[in-house]
């Protein structure tokens, strides 16, 4: 019950800000919806629409606080928007799994040779070389160690999100993050909470980066660069906001346990740096880094992404080899494994979250948003608000799927993509279960089993809803300026 | 003093890792932390590595400048470290030797020559494990399997004297299912593990 009363005051403001936002907004207008059977019936009434946001938080909470894997509550949420949609039904799962199906081809190609590197050791290598290198810096220069702690770990977090999703770099970083502050008694709750913010970032970098940018890349036609010259400047902003952000809430936190320890001095501090740094030098010599794997996995991946970026149009077909590649490359006996690195989990949890999105757009809600928007003229700052709350209320690739294609029928500019993925994204960072991502890391941090580490949602909570609604401001007012 | 053929798991505090000591006194030598031979034994006492200390308190009488008396410790602290290694090498020729995987690749290079090496991989889930051909794998099978052994090398992390383990190796390393006599040889890791677990071990435990 405790637990309860917290949670509520946060999502009670949030709900109110969305449901405030409505009359604001919007201005009657009929929703463009090709097929006349789904424009139609109990799901596009208001009841229908309470009652399929009421289902959502209920799997919200209950992936938070009973720990419900997401793949299972999302899945049976998608089955009874189904069950909502009656007659709709089977338009909207076609349409659903059309979208998913591009998804799945891109996802994989960039997810099997990442799995394979991951496998090789070798981020656990550069991991191990960094904790070394660290130890060396605290010792030499102790006031240099947390701000440089801090900008490598989000920086590298920000640019394995950008080069390989950001679903696979939370997954990469966590354990890193949590040890190299374990091993230096440096807080982690600040560095991880800013590590999910910073993975989110670099997906929205890149073409590839992230489920959203895959979706608007297909409907705004947008191509690599473009994400290089007019949104990687917008994100490096924020990034450097963040990096500062971090390392005062992370200085401030190790000066209150100093204050907490007393006055007393640490007993042979400069002993135990130097031991902890030896430490990882110990750890590097001891990983048996598979070279086969690594030199495979970054050959392929390198592949991929410029191929798939100087061939646009040919990028399905290029996915496809390089997944080929990877599992005839792979050891025999590996070779199964490595197709199905990612896991059914994964595969099911997208399926549903755009059977889910599908029935989202063609229901009270998604017509009432579509009237916002066509109300507001479709502003960059409004798609972003949108964004920000849909994000936030559903789940990031399934915003995207929902109102991409609406949003490009009113702007078919790259102003309205950029609003969208900003609110997105934003959106993404503001609830440890607003993205596929946030879900992994409350997961993978809860796995060292110490309440330090633990990334649950109240303790995000603090981080990432004022940080986001920063982001919401930046993106609002930087895709305005910069059309 | 340390001998790792000695340890028994309530000496398991005393064990001191003396060549750990040299990575240490180097990195504090390279980030100029130690400039006199006087601080070499501040750090070495610290450390708590006793066999170093007397070495290292006669070189300082002595007046022997800063380099030279690591230099003097290093090779003495090596030469000491091989023959514990050759000696439970030697112990272990012609034994039936598991090796328990995850292991660092340099150690089975080290049994390889001189034993009857079995693979044992209890986590079949573990991709990050090196790939070894012909391993047994599988919790069941290498439980089975542990029995024909004479000795059993893993990878552990040691905190406050305890032994902590992943949870499959710990599995295999039941004092129930070991034969009587079994010689169990750990390598220390530096860091825990998430799925590790403390490990009760009925028999003697050496360190690799």
């Amino acid at each position: 019950m405790k637990l309860k009363s917290r949670l509520h005051p946060p999502l009670g403001v949030l709900f109110f800000l969305f449901a405030f936002s409505i009359p604001v907004f919007a201005e009657a207008a009929n929703p463009e919806v090709t097929n006349a059977s789904v424009t139609t019936g109990w799901q596009m009434t208001w009841p229908a629409g309470a009652l399929m946001l009421l289902l959502l938080f209920t799997a919200f909470f209950a992936m938070t606080k009973y720990e419900v894997p997401l793949p299972l509550a999302m899945t049976l949420v998608s089955l009874a928007f189904l069950v909502i949609q009656w007659k709709s039904a089977p338009l909207i799962l076609r349409e659903g799994f059309g979208h998913y199906a591009d998804i799945t081809v891109l996802f994989t190609a960039v997810a099997v040779p990442a799995h394979m590197i991951e496998r090789s050791q070798g981020f656990k290598w550069v991991a191990a070389w960094l904790g070394h290198q660290l130890g060396k810096i605290r010792l030499r220069r102790p006031r240099l160690t947390i701000p440089l702690l801090v900008a490598i770990l989000l920086l590298a977090t920000f640019v394995t999100a950008g080069l390989m999703h950001n679903v696979t770099s939370i997954l990469i970083m966590t354990p890193v993050i949590i040890r190299l502050c374990a091993s230096y008694q440096v807080p982690s709750r600040w560095i991880l909470s800013a590590g999910l913010i910073a993975s989110n970032l670099g997906g929205f970098s890149t073409r590839w980066g992230d489920t959203p940018n895959i979706i608007e890349s297909a409907t705004w036609g947008l191509s690599a660069g473009d994400f290089v010259r007019e949104v990687l400047p917008a994100n490096l902003i924020v990034v450097f906001v963040l990096i500062v952000v971090a390392t005062i809430l992370t200085q401030r936190g190790m000066a209150r346990r100093s204050r907490q320890a007393g006055t007393a001095q640490v007993p042979f501090y400069t002993l135990q740096v130097a031991q902890t740094a030896a430490d990882w030098k110990k750890a590097k010599a001891d990983l048996a880094i598979d070279r086969r794997l690594l030199t495979i996995g970054l050959s392929l991946l390198v592949f991929f992404i410029v191929l798939h970026v100087i061939f646009k149009d040919l990028a399905i077909a290029i996915g496809a080899i390089t997944i080929i590649t990877c599992v005839l490359l792979e050891r025999k006996s590996s070779r199964y494994h490595t197709l199905t690195s990612l896991g059914f989990d994964v595969y099911l949890a997208f399926a549903a979250i755009f059977v889910l999105a599908g029935c989202v757009s063609h229901s009270w809600i998604g017509a009432t948003l579509y009237q916002q928007l066509i109300a507001a003229k479709a502003a960059p700052w409004v798609i972003a608000v949108t964004g920000y709350f849909g994000t936030t209320f559903t789940e990031a690739a399934s915003w995207a799927t929902a109102v991409s294609h609406s949003i490009h029928e009113l702007d078919p500019s790259h102003a309205a993509a950029w609003a969208l993925g900003g609110g997105i994204c934003a959106g993404s960072s503001s609830l440890v279960t607003a993205a596929s991502a946030g879900i992994i890391l409350a997961e993978e941090s809860q796995r060292f089993k110490d309440p330090e580490h633990a990334i649950t949602f109240q303790r995000y909570l603090a981080f990432g809803l004022p940080f986001s609604l920063f982001m919401l401001v930046f993106y609002g007012t930087y895709f305005t300026i910069f059309r | 003093m340390d001998d790792p053929q000695t340890t028994l798991p309530e000496k398991k505090a005393a064990v001191k890792d003396e060549i750990g000591l040299l990575d240490v006194l180097s990195l504090l030598i390279e980030t100029e932390k130690v400039k006199t031979t006087s601080d070499l034994l501040k750090y070495t006492i610290q450390y708590g590595a006793v066999e170093a200390e007397e070495r290292l308190r006669v070189l300082e009488a002595e007046n022997i400048p800063m380099d030279l008396a690591f230099d003097a410790i290093s090779v003495h602290l090596r030469v000491l470290e091989y023959k514990r290694n050759s000696s439970l090498l030697a112990a272990c020729k012609d034994k039936k030797v598991g090796l328990i995987l995850p292991l660092p690749p340099h150690l089975p290079d080290l049994f390889l020559p001189v034993a009857k090496v079995t693979f044992l991989q209890p986590d079949e889930t573990d991709t990050h494990t090196m790939h070894v051909e012909g391993a047994v794998k599988g919790g069941r099978a290498c439980r089975a399997k542990v029995q024909e052994m004479d000795v059993l090398v893993f990878e552990a992390f040691r905190e406050a004297g305890e032994l902590f383990a992943d949870v499959s190796v710990a599995d295999v390393l039941e004092p129930k299912i070991l034969p009587p006599g079994i010689r169990l040889i750990a390598h220390l890791r530096p860091h825990s593990n998430p799925k590790d677990v403390e490990i009760q071990t009925a028999t003697e435990v050496s360190y690799l």
